[in-house]
């Protein structure tokens, strides 16, 4: 760790307003980065990314330099996310804040092909939405964070193997929901219609035979 | 049909990789920044100011009470404005804080001992107790003491309050219930990704960086992942004992040996529980620690489960399950509620790790006929379980007293995750 970050964890450690107001400003696009891939455009982002740093204050006593700082941070936010997410899973759900319906937000002149991607990340976090909680947990860990099985299992507590089976039958059953899901459907059908396109343009003849 | 699964393994790689070049959203920086070092800073001031305040009241005691007073009324103005403006409330209202003085007090006449009346908190809104052992009581309820430092939030509030250990360390007391609501959670405390969920008990809770302590002075209580509808599942744990689990997610970490001299706080909450309490669900503070209800609903697998089978499975017997000799846990009462908790315990242990792509449902009503001293003579499942399960799940009961009718029935209905 840097010399200036130490100093800096230190001083917040002993309830430096200003040093604080450092680290949240270094770090607050990191952790909304990782809040934003994990929750999608959620109403609750702004008080996640919040949470976050409250408990970043709580634990910095708890920090002992073995590790980078920012790694640190990534676990601890990692671990507010999922409890959140598993927290807004109990609570009874009002009409409006059902997950994923709400529509990307508008943008002033924001190009289609962006918009279009919105539109495909909000549908794909509906159906992650759908898978159960652990099934959904390694493979945002995993797919969406990059962190290794190894530490997943570490952080859910079960061995590595089970996080390998439900990393497959969490890709497997995403797989299986895109295709049924209108805004995700049609890069099911695009990938899948490249597939066919690859062989005929390998083996022309075997195309010409075809048509014969 | 191998092409179409390619297809859709690319489509979620695709998927992923727009994820993860996702930009996110323009947030209000300043603001947020603002309100989050506002959060952050208000309970060390209020406790530090309140620390002053109380030495400036040793001197000038007229003057310091004012301030004192002010300062708690204008924390408690902060938390009902933040109620009043805040769209969902949580931004704002949730992260304020306010000290436990400005709670009406109770005298120990009014039922479940003395303390500051909590019945009057908004859920959302979070206590912290700054300098000294503090108590929290829902009269007939459950008493709450928060060790200096400790900050709980209310979740909900009601008949079964449910809260939030956000640091610290607390001690609770619950009245065990004897009517039908006893199936139900009496009182419920999430630490981070654990839920602690008693039916009536004695027990503490203290939050560490990534681990959570419970140490259970008497009773029963289950500690599983929080954020789950309908009844906590998970380890059980029975006084007097003492574990420790995962912040994430419940996960039990280790059992561990009691603390040899458990802290004052904690021994004098524990003469203060009503003694309704510690009828039905107490143990002798002098007999050792059982270790078989907790050893018997670890998740996963746990061998422990299994050695507390008691009896080889007849085949084409009947759904009943006999009573093996009972082991010797004289004195040791469980509520209706505790037995079925500990069902429950072992149903998860056995399903949960079973293949994630089936969906496994138990539901089934639970006969108990009990002996003349309230032992367990008989458990019959109707529909009948899975044999194996029946014989594991229901030998539990052997050798437990319960605090019952000679037969009696609860419904289990579980799903495993």
């Amino acid at each position: 760790m840097g010399d200036e970050l130490e100093g800096l964890v230190e001083r917040a450690r002993r309830g430096d307003r200003h040093a604080f107001s450092k680290l949240f400003q270094r770090h607050v696009q990191q952790v909304t980065g990782l809040a934003y891939r994990m929750m999608g455009r959620s109403p609750d982002l702004e008080d996640v990314v919040q949470e976050v740093f409250l408990q970043v204050h709580r634990s910095l006593g708890d920090f002992r330099g073995q590790a980078k700082f920012s790694t640190w941070l990534h676990r601890v936010a990692v671990n507010v996310v999922l409890m959140h997410r598993r927290r807004a899973r109990s609570r009874p759900m009002l009409t409006s804040e059902e997950p994923g319906r709400d529509a990307p937000a508008p943008r002033e002149a924001q190009p289609d092909q962006a918009l279009d991607k919105e539109r495909r990340i909000a549908a794909f976090h509906r159906l992650l939405e759908q898978l159960s909680d652990k099934k959904r947990e390694v493979f945002l860990l995993h797919e969406i964070e990059g962190l290794a099985p190894a530490d997943i299992a570490t952080m859910v507590g079960c061995p590595v193997l089970t996080v390998r089976t439900r990393l497959f039958y969490a890709r497997k059953e995403l797989g299986e929901k895109m295709r049924e899901e209108p805004a995700l459907a049609a890069l099911v059908r695009e990938l899948e219609g490249s597939d066919r396109e690859e062989p005929a343009a390998t083996h022309p003849d075997a195309a010409e035979a075809g048509e014969r | 049909m191998e092409r179409s699964n390619d297809s859709d393994i690319r489509a979620v790689r695709e998927m992923v990789e727009e994820i993860r070049t996702s930009i996110p959203p323009d947030l209000d920086w300043n603001a947020l920044e603002r309100r989050t070092l506002d959060a952050v800073f208000d309970a060390r001031q209020l406790a530090a100011s309140h620390r002053s305040e109380q030495s400036a009241v040793g001197r000038t005691s007229g003057m310091g009470a004012s301030l004192v007073f002010a300062l708690a009324a204008a924390a408690l103005v902060m938390v009902i404005l933040g109620q009043a403006i805040g769209g969902r409330g949580a931004t704002v209202t949730d992260l304020r804080l306010q000290t436990i003085e400005t709670l009406p007090t109770m005298r120990a006449s009014q039922g479940t001992g003395q303390g500051h009346l909590a019945t009057g908190l908004a859920e959302g809104a979070r206590v912290l107790a700054p300098t000294t052992a503090e108590r929290l009581v829902w009269p007939g309820v459950a008493a709450l003491s928060l060790e200096p430092g400790a900050v709980v939030r209310v979740v909900r509030q009601g008949a079964e309050p449910h809260l939030e250990l956000e640091h610290g360390t607390v001690q609770a007391e619950v009245t065990s219930r004897e009517d039908a609501s006893a199936m139900v959670e009496a009182f419920v405390l999430d630490v981070g990704g654990v839920r602690v969920a008693v039916h009536g008990t004695s027990f503490s809770v203290a939050r560490e960086a990534e681990r959570v302590l419970v140490e259970v002075t008497e009773g029963v209580v289950t500690v599983g992942p929080s954020g789950q509808r309908g009844p906590t599942i998970g380890t059980l744990l029975r006084g007097p004992s003492r574990a420790s689990f995962l912040l994430a997610n419940g996960q039990l970490i280790e059992e561990l040996p009691m603390s040899p001299q458990p802290s004052e706080s904690v021994a004098s909450a524990a003469r203060e529980v009503p003694a309704r309490a510690s009828t039905t669900t107490s143990l002798p503070s002098d007999e050792p620690a059982p270790r078989t209800a907790a050893s018997a609903a670890v998740p996963h697998g746990d061998s422990s489960a299994s050695t507390a089978s008691p009896r080889r499975e007849e085949p084409g017997g009947s759904p009943d399950v006999q009573a093996p000799a009972p082991p010797s846990k004289e004195g040791v009462k469980l509520t209706l509620s505790a037995a079925r908790a500990l069902l429950v315990g072992c149903l998860s242990a056995d399903l949960n790790d079973s293949d994630p792509a089936l969906r496994v449902t138990v539901s089934s009503e639970v006969r108990l006929r009990l002996g003349g001293d309230g032992d367990v003579a008989a458990v019959r499942f109707d529909p009948p379980l899975r044999p194996d399960l029946q014989e594991r799940c229901g030998g539990l009961l052997y050798g437990m007293a319960l605090d019952a009718p000679s037969e009696t029935s609860f419904e289990v209905d579980f799903k495993a995750r």
